[in-house]
């Protein structure tokens, strides 16, 4: 997991802090509109749009990783950011909120990202806040698998209804048979690493 | 006499197999593996190729002599272990090379047999460049291997020759099978022929580095050296580093998922390879007695990152 100082002492760590709030600010109001968007067309493509905005502002922490702004390493950060846009922009379409099971689809999509992103950008503006730490450590452990499934169905989806991204969407299932049990298991590491640090202060 | 030192060998039960024999040092600055196994050669009439010695620390069988400049003492142990059956590096790179050479051709010629139920189908032009591209892939890695490769191991055991031509034949077989099928849903041309030049220019950089590798030492000399210029600047086997690019990039030029296949496990040996050839490396050119030190920056197989 990246970590980021949010004290804001230089430009590097006003600019942090900026990226953090603005993130977080743009995932909860999609965390808002995802509600009522479970029946209503218009708003879903609203929340499409803005989790578009999303990723494509979070592509800077690519060259965040790279500039060692943040302690993340580049080929993780490439992989998480691209295959986020790839999903949002190849697999899910604006015609997905008109079709039933595509609607549901991209629901539970949009709500794991914008729930998940919540608590992950929640946790670097408010650090030092117990809640928004145990959210951060244990929230993944529902909202993870719901994205990782709601990825698939989306992929699935536009796999079987896009003749021509039909050879990319195989690749992406390739890909993630093997980088989603990986990552899982390596936020549950870090989960039991950070619990381990916390039991002498909780006695 | 500074050229020659009296050691004992042993086989594995303990029992003496030659005593006090007498190693030469065939050329001026320290013994070989060679000097040990022309020493027992010359009481023991065997296939030289099949010797293997352990050195010997505290009366208990230590490290395996590997090729090239060895440390022998008066009075040393050697343990002798006898291989099983050798093979020529040389050739099995001909056997194992040659079927995926003529595995599309084959599959060509026997379509009709292969695939029935379809009617003779002429292959499109994205498939003869396919077709093209793998086999002078492998027509290349014949000429590599007549006269570019240097082999410091002068064989390998048998079996390795069944091991090596399954993996190579089976997948270029396989590759084949799907990628000049009729039902081959075809790429683009323009991406086909995109990808096919970023192919043939790994390929080139692939043998520039076999070159640059064969070309490392003088004819008859073990020692190790540091390869230098070109990408080994950046990984220690650049070698391995094009042939998997070239590799996955056949893959996008395809899109056949068996060539993934077929990528991902030559990629999965050879980062096993380059990871043992890095640390080899590094420990003999650690910078110490003299010796140069390994280049800090200098990456496994992925230029800074891995």
């Amino acid at each position: 997991m990246s970590t980021q100082n949010i004290s804001p002492q230089s430009s590097q760590q006003k600019y942090l802090h900026l990226h953090a709030l603005t993130l977080f600010t743009l995932s909860l109001i999609l965390t808002i509109l995802i509600i009522p968007a479970s029946r209503s067309h218009s708003y879903l493509s609203l929340c499409i749009n803005l989790s578009r905005l999303s990723q494509l502002i979070a592509l800077s922490e690519i060259y965040q990783a790279y500039a060692r702004l943040i302690k993340s390493s580049i080929p993780i950060q490439i992989a998480q950011n691209l295959g986020r846009c790839f999903v949002i922009f190849c697999a899910v379409s604006q015609a997905d909120a008109f079709s039933h099971f595509r609607h549901i689809a991209v629901w539970m999509l949009l709500f794991a990202w914008g729930l998940g992103d919540v608590i992950r950008y929640a946790f670097y503006v408010f650090k030092g806040s117990k809640v928004a730490e145990m959210l951060r450590f244990n929230g993944f452990i529902v909202l993870y698998p719901l994205g990782m499934i709601s990825e698939v169905l989306c992929v699935i989806n536009a796999w079987w209804y896009h003749e021509r991204m039909a050879f990319w969407m195989k690749l992406f299932m390739v890909i993630v048979t093997v980088a989603y049990p990986t990552l899982y298991m390596y936020m549950l590491k870090q989960r039991a690493k950070r619990n381990k640090r916390m039991k002498p202060e909780a006695r | 006499n500074n050229n020659m030192v009296s050691v004992n060998i042993i086989d594995r039960r303990g029992n003496f197999l030659a005593q006090n024999l007498n190693v030469v040092k065939s050329r001026g600055s320290s013994y070989t593996l060679d000097d040990l196994r022309n020493a027992l050669y010359s009481v023991k009439k065997m296939d030289k190729n099949r010797m293997f010695f352990y050195s010997m620390k505290g009366g208990k069988r230590s490290k395996g002599l590997r090729p090239g400049d060895i440390t022998i003492n008066e009075g040393d142990e050697f343990e002798f272990k006898k291989l099983g059956i050798q093979i020529g590096y040389r050739t099995v790179f001909y056997i194992e090379y040659f079927v995926p050479m003529v595995a599309f051709p084959i599959i060509y010629l026997l379509r009709n047999y292969i695939y029935p139920g379809y009617q003779s189908q002429p292959l499109t032009t994205v498939q003869w460049i396919h077709f093209w591209i793998h086999t002078l892939h492998f027509v290349k890695r014949e000429l590599e291997s007549m006269f570019v490769h240097k082999f410091s191991n002068g064989t390998m055991p048998l079996m390795n020759v069944f091991k090596n031509s399954s993996y190579y034949w089976g997948y270029a077989f396989l590759c084949g099978y799907f990628v000049l099928a009729p039902y081959y849903s075809s790429p683009s041309l323009r991406s086909t022929v995109f990808f096919a030049i970023l192919f043939l220019i790994c390929m080139f950089c692939n043998g520039y580095c076999h070159y640059i590798l064969a070309n490392l030492r003088k004819p008859g000399d073990k020692n190790k050296y540091i390869p230098r210029g070109f990408a080994f600047e950046y990984v220690t086997c650049p070698n391995y580093s094009f042939e998997i690019l070239a590799w996955i990039l056949y893959f996008f030029q395809t899109r056949s998922f068996m060539v993934l296949a077929f990528a991902l496990t030559g990629a999965g040996q050879m980062f096993v390879w380059a990871k043992g050839k890095h640390i080899n490396l590094k420990k003999l050119f650690n910078g110490e007695n003299g010796k140069e030190k390994y280049p800090r920056n200098r990456k496994i197989l992925i230029p800074f990152v891995v």
